[in-house]
Parts: C-alpha cells; structure tokens; sequence
C-alpha cells in the first residue's frame, strides 16, 4: 500500500515527472550523438605489424615483439569498418570511419571522417591529417591508393577519390545502392563493385564511367585484375563468379558457386580461387573459367581468399557455433594444413609480407568476443601469437 | 535462441515478406507494417482512452477518499475498491507507449538489417530468413526515399521535425478531451494525475523522440511519420465515438463530486447510498456502450433520466 501511495504521491506528482522527463530527452539527446552501431573487425599487416580495426579501436601490434604499438580511437568514439590501409615508405596508415551521428548542436546529420595517421613511436600515433566532410555516407570499404589519390566507396551510393596529401575530395561518381568493397585500379580505370549488382569501371581521373556490367546479384567483394591485366573478375550473390574483358566490360566466362560469392576471389599459377558463404572453395582456369577442382572447408567463407607464395589461405567461420578456421590448400587442391582459430573469422586473412606469417582478426559484439589476432605460421598452420583486446587491458 | 531472437525473426521476416509481395518498395511495406501493427494496438488503445476517462470522471472522488484516510491506508483501498478505483489504473496511460517499445526497439534493428547499412547486417538477415524468401532475389533493397538514405539519418533534419511534429499532435488527440464547464476542467485538469502525466508527455514525448530520429536511419523516422499519422487518424475516429462516454462521464463526475462532498462532511450513510447510485450508473454504462454506436440519442436521455432521478433523491 506504501508503494501505491508513493506512485500517487510522488512519481505522479507533475513536477517530478516532468523533470524526470525532460531529464530523459537531455539524456538520450546527449547520448545520440555517440550511438554505436555493430560492426566487424578489419585488419591490414605489413611485414612486422599488424594494424586491426574493431567498433571504436584502432590498434596497431609489432608481431615481432609480441606487443602493442599503439591505440587510437577516432573522433567522438566513431566506428570503424573499413580494413587501414597501411603505406609502410611513408609510414602513414590511412582510415575511414563508420560515421558518427552529429548531436543537436552540431545539426545532426552523419559525420564521416577520413584520417592520415603517423605510423610512428608515438601513441596514440599523431594525425597528419583529418578530414570530415568527403563524403557524407558511412565508409564500409576498403581503401585503395594510387600514387597521389586515394579511392573507396561509401553506403552513400558514392564511389569517391580523394587527395593522399591533403583528403580533399576530387570527384565523387554515384552507383544506384551502397559500395562495400574496395576499388581496384589498372592503368587509368578504377573497378567498384556494388550492391546495386553492377561493376563500374570509371575513369580515374574524372570518375567519368568507362563502362558498366550488370552482375547476377549484388557485389559485396572486390573487383580483381588478371595478372595479364586483360581480364576483371568478380564475385556476386548470384551463385557465380564473372570474368569480364577489362576494356570494355563484356562477358568473357561465368563459373559457378553453390551459394553467394562474397569475398574477392584470387588468381594463382594461372588458376582462380573463390569461395562460397556455404564453405565451399573453387578452382578454375582464369582464362576459360573451367573447373579444376573443388573443396569444403565446412564453415562460411566472407572474406577474401589469399596466397602466400603457392599456398592458397581460406579462413571461414561460423557464427553459431563461433568456430574459425583457417585452411591452407596448394594449387592442385590439396588441403595442406587446417587450424582452428580462437574464435569465428568473418573477413579475410592477411599475409604479412615475406615473413611466412598470416594475420586473422575476431571479435563480435553481439557474441561478446572482444577484438582478437591469431598470427599463424603459414608453412605449417601453427599459430605463433594470440593477442587479445580484453586481455592486453586486464595487464595494463 | 531466445524470444527476443525470435520476435526479431519474425518482424523481419513479416517485413521481407511484405517487401517481396508489394512490388519490392520499402516504403510501401514499411507503411503496410505500420498499419498493421496498429491495427494490433487498437484494443490496447481504445482502453487506455477509456481508462483515461474513467479516471478523469472519479477523481473528485478519489480525492476526497485521499484526503479523509490520508493516515489509513488500508481504509482508503477498502474505499478504493467500494468505488471501482485501483491506482494502478494510472499508469495504463503508459501502456501503449511500453508495449511499442520492444516493437520499436525490434523496428530499429529490422530497418537496419533490411537496409544493410552493414555487411554484418546482411549476414545476419541472410541466416534470419525463412526459406521461403530467396534474398538474393530481393537484393539490393532500394535505400532511398526523396532525398534520404532510408539506413541514415536526414541531414536536413525535415523527418525528425515531422517526427516531433505528428507525434504532438497524436498525443493531443490522445488526451481526453477538455471541458467546458469550470468545475470539470478543475477536476480533470488539476488533480487527475494521469491527467498531469499525459500532459507532461504531451510535450516531452515529441522532443524525444525527435531526437531519436535525428540519431536513428531515417527508415525509422518514415515509421514514426506514418504510424504518427495513422495514429492521428485513429485518435480523431476514437475521440469522436467517445463522446458518448464522455456525456455520460460529464454526468458521473458531478455526481462523484457529489458523493466526494459527503465523504469529507462525513455523511458515510449516504455515500453508500449514493454508491449504490454508482453501481446503478456503471450498469447503464455498460448497456448503453453496447449501443452507443447505433443509439447516440438513447444514452444522452438514459442519463437525463438519472439525473432527474436523483435530483428526485435529494
């Protein structure tokens, strides 16, 4: 009965409930601003470093000596999605983010921001540069660098060049539904794949289109260039991988998948390697698009598939179960070695170099798996380093 | 998996579907979702209005019990119960609100998967998927709407005015209506404490959520918009077949207030006299609600004929 009284005699009061109220809406207002969304890790390597992005972290690792180099966070506690591209010459690593919602003050609106970052001794490492305004969708993406220009797309339907030096926009060329995947560049034409199921070939100095091909479904990986550079092929979630006349965008071959291609594919010794989200990996000639052999590695394969001189690296996961693996085959298709990594991979792994060494990167916030880095031997499938978020903050 | 899981499966599979089976247009599905669920709400919000006028209509009453047993609570909810009244009653106001929450909690998450606004966002739908949606097929799902991106927020910031805007309004609509007569505006107004919260959230439930949606894809603001809009629709509909209830409401007030009198002169005799009066006039409620709609004149007379019967009593 107290309780009945105190709902009548104080929640209820006007005064109270008013500013309990208005106390909410300050409160979710203030904390709109800073809204986070799920994303999955990314990772970039050079030789010796690692360089992982997860929701608000960015951190780079020296493998070499088992530890952190440094963690930078961007601005307002943005996430990032998009794989650092790392330009070891000039020690700079750049990035894109996810976007950050503008609070009231600033406007709202989406606030996307680019960075030149000093891969240096410094952490958090100094910025060069940090551009906010060069596009206004969120930055999935990879980023691709040629010379003086750096090309992605946005989830803005955008696909974007800007300046390396400065991050000032140079064009923007606009595709009917958002870009995922990271452009590809061969003479003076940029290659997007897009969700809106088209390849775009555009002119990298304009973003004026050269040339477009409708896909059998949408693209979510890459564009990738023939070692000859005459072919473009990409994968899509019509079941099918295409290989394109990179001139001007007309059918070559088709080969299919059991399910959507969504990773880049890879050419080796003559031989094209892809994966399906149901596990199944392919071989066929990357000149006729016939089949040459074909494998399981069980669980779903989202990344790219990578080589690391003749060894052909599958990492799969599943999110169920949060079982990763990382499968090496040799190019006649025989499965070398298999490991289990810590937990589920759901993007590529990366060869780091000329060292003999993979990176694979985990973390899944709806699963409660913080951001983690399985280094693995490639030669034998040993995993040489494991470093973990959760833990590299429990010895600090 | 868990219920939330499941509920999320569902919503998002109901969405796909209508997206599929009306021309692949979100806007169309989302707006066909959106009546839909309204058309769920409606028993929920029809009760609550009705709830709302029945505690305008006692409270005077309600006071005066207050006032007199302010030091013995038990003896008040025996005089609670006497009258039909449970102070738990006041917070049905709320309801609606709290019951949308977890569907537009579940709303959010399934505009952000059909929009892939993440590549996990669409790896999560491809698995959500009954089988019988062939995703590939439905990919891409058309993103834009006017001049937004449906998975980002407005950058002009029109939808979460209109948000505010429309939700303003639907809660106005939602208020019993105001009346006229002095001695009904003080009793509703003043001292109905659902009263005083629908008033509170009158305003602050507009500008919140108009903050959201200058946080959320604007996929969710075009939801607010249109169930705002339906919900406006309804609200003017409900109010205008309340009105019935709300007469008789007119006539049960002054008559609580004419017992509430009693209690504080102490003249318990004749408020349980007079009670019995209640019971009598919330069984003519009752037959006269089944015929409001048909029989608008009928029930206007039926509570004449009670208050010249108990003018007779006095």
């Amino acid at each position: 009965m107290k309780n009945i009284s105190f709902l009548k005699n104080s929640i209820l009061n006007k005064p109270f409930f008013t500013i309990m109220l208005f106390g909410m809406v300050i409160l979710l207002s203030a904390c709109s601003g800073a809204r986070q969304a799920g994303s999955w890790p990314s990772v970039s390597a050079t030789d010796s470093h690692v360089y992982v992005t997860f929701s608000t972290d960015v951190v780079s690792l020296d493998v070499d000596n088992q530890e952190e180099a440094w963690r930078f966070a961007g601005e307002g506690r943005v996430e990032f999605y998009s794989p650092p591209l790392v330009v070891p010459e000039e020690e700079t690593v750049y990035l894109a983010d996810f976007g950050r919602n503008g609070s009231l003050l600033t406007g709202g609106g989406l606030i996307v921001s680019m960075y030149a970052l000093e891969d240096g001794t410094t952490n958090p490492p100094n910025t060069r540069w940090v551009k906010e305004d060069v596009t206004d969708g969120r930055i999935v993406a990879g980023l691709h660098l040629d010379e003086d220009v750096i090309f992605t797309g946005s989830s803005n339907n955008r696909i974007i060049a800007v300046s390396r030096s400065t991050g000032e926009l140079i064009w923007e060329a606009t595709t009917e539904n958002a870009i995922w995947s990271a452009p590809a560049k061969l003479g003076d034409t940029v290659y997007v794949t897009s969700i809106d199921r088209n390849i775009y070939a555009l002119d990298a100095a304009d973003g004026s289109e050269k040339w477009t091909h409708t896909l059998n479904g949408a693209g979510a990986g890459s564009a990738v260039l023939s070692a000859d550079g005459e072919r473009v092929y990409a994968g899509s979630f019509g079941n099918e991988i295409i290989a394109l006349s990179a001139a001007d965008g007309s059918d070559i071959w088709k080969a299919q998948a059991s399910d959507w291609v969504w990773g880049a594919p890879v050419e080796v010794d003559g031989i094209l390697v892809y994966g399906d989200i149901s596990g199944n990996v392919f071989a066929v000639d990357a000149a006729t698009g016939s089949s040459l052999w074909q494998a399981s590695v069980n669980e779903s394969i989202v990344g790219d598939i990578v080589v690391d001189g003749d060894t052909i690296l599958v990492a799969s996961g599943n999110v169920e179960t949060q079982v990763g693996h990382i499968t090496a085959f040799s190019t006649a298709g025989d499965e070398l070695w298999d490991t289990k990594t810590t937990a589920h991979i759901q993007t590529s792994p990366v060869v780091m170099g000329d060292s003999n060494r993979a990176v694979l990167v985990y973390g899944d916030i709806d699963n409660d798996i913080a951001l983690g880095v399985d280094v693995v031997d490639t030669s034998d499938g040993s995993i040489i380093w494991t470093w973990t978020l959760a833990e590299a903050e429990a010895a600090q | 998996m868990g219920i939330w899981q499941e509920f999320l499966n569902l919503m998002l599979n109901v969405m796909v579907g209508l997206y599929q089976f009306l021309g692949g247009n979100f806007i169309v599905a989302l707006v066909t979702f959106t009546v839909l669920m309204r058309v769920l709400m409606l028993p929920i919000n029809l009760r609550q209005q009705r709830s709302s006028i029945k505690m305008q209509q006692m409270q005077p009453q309600v006071q005066a019990i207050q006032k007199k047993y302010k030091n013995d609570q038990a003896k008040m909810m025996e005089e609670f119960n006497k009258i039909g009244y449970n102070p738990a009653d006041s917070l049905l106001g709320c309801l609606p609100l709290l019951i949308q929450m977890p569907i537009f909690f579940g709303l959010y998450r399934v505009i952000n998967i059909m929009l892939q606004g993440t590549p996990l966002a669409l790896l999560d739908m491809k698995f959500r998927l009954w089988e019988v949606f062939d995703l590939a097929s439905l990919l891409p799902i058309d993103n834009t709407f006017l001049w937004v991106n449906l998975a980002q927020p407005d950058p002009f910031l029109v939808l979460p005015i209109l948000v505010a805007g429309t939700m303003f309004l639907q809660q106005k609509l939602m208020m019993p209506a105001k009346d006229d007569s002095k001695a009904a505006k003080k009793g509703a107004e003043d001292d109905n404490p659902a009263a005083q919260m629908q008033q509170s959230m009158l305003y602050t439930m507009p500008l919140m959520f108009g903050f959201f949606a200058m946080s959320f894809g604007s996929g969710l603001a075009i939801y607010f918009i249109i169930s705002n809009i339906i919900g406006i629709g309804q609200g003017y509909i409900v109010r205008r077949n309340l009105a019935e209830e709300r007469a008789l409401a007119d006539v049960k007030r002054e008559e609580s207030k004419r017992l509430a009198s009693k209690y504080e002169n102490g003249d318990t005799s004749e408020a349980e006299d007079a009670e019995s009066d209640i019971e009598s006039l919330k069984a003519n409620e009752n037959g006269s609600g089944n015929t409001q709609k048909s029989k608008n004149g009928s029930s206007k007379n039926s509570s004449k004929s009670k208050k010249k019967k108990k003018k007779g009593k006095k």
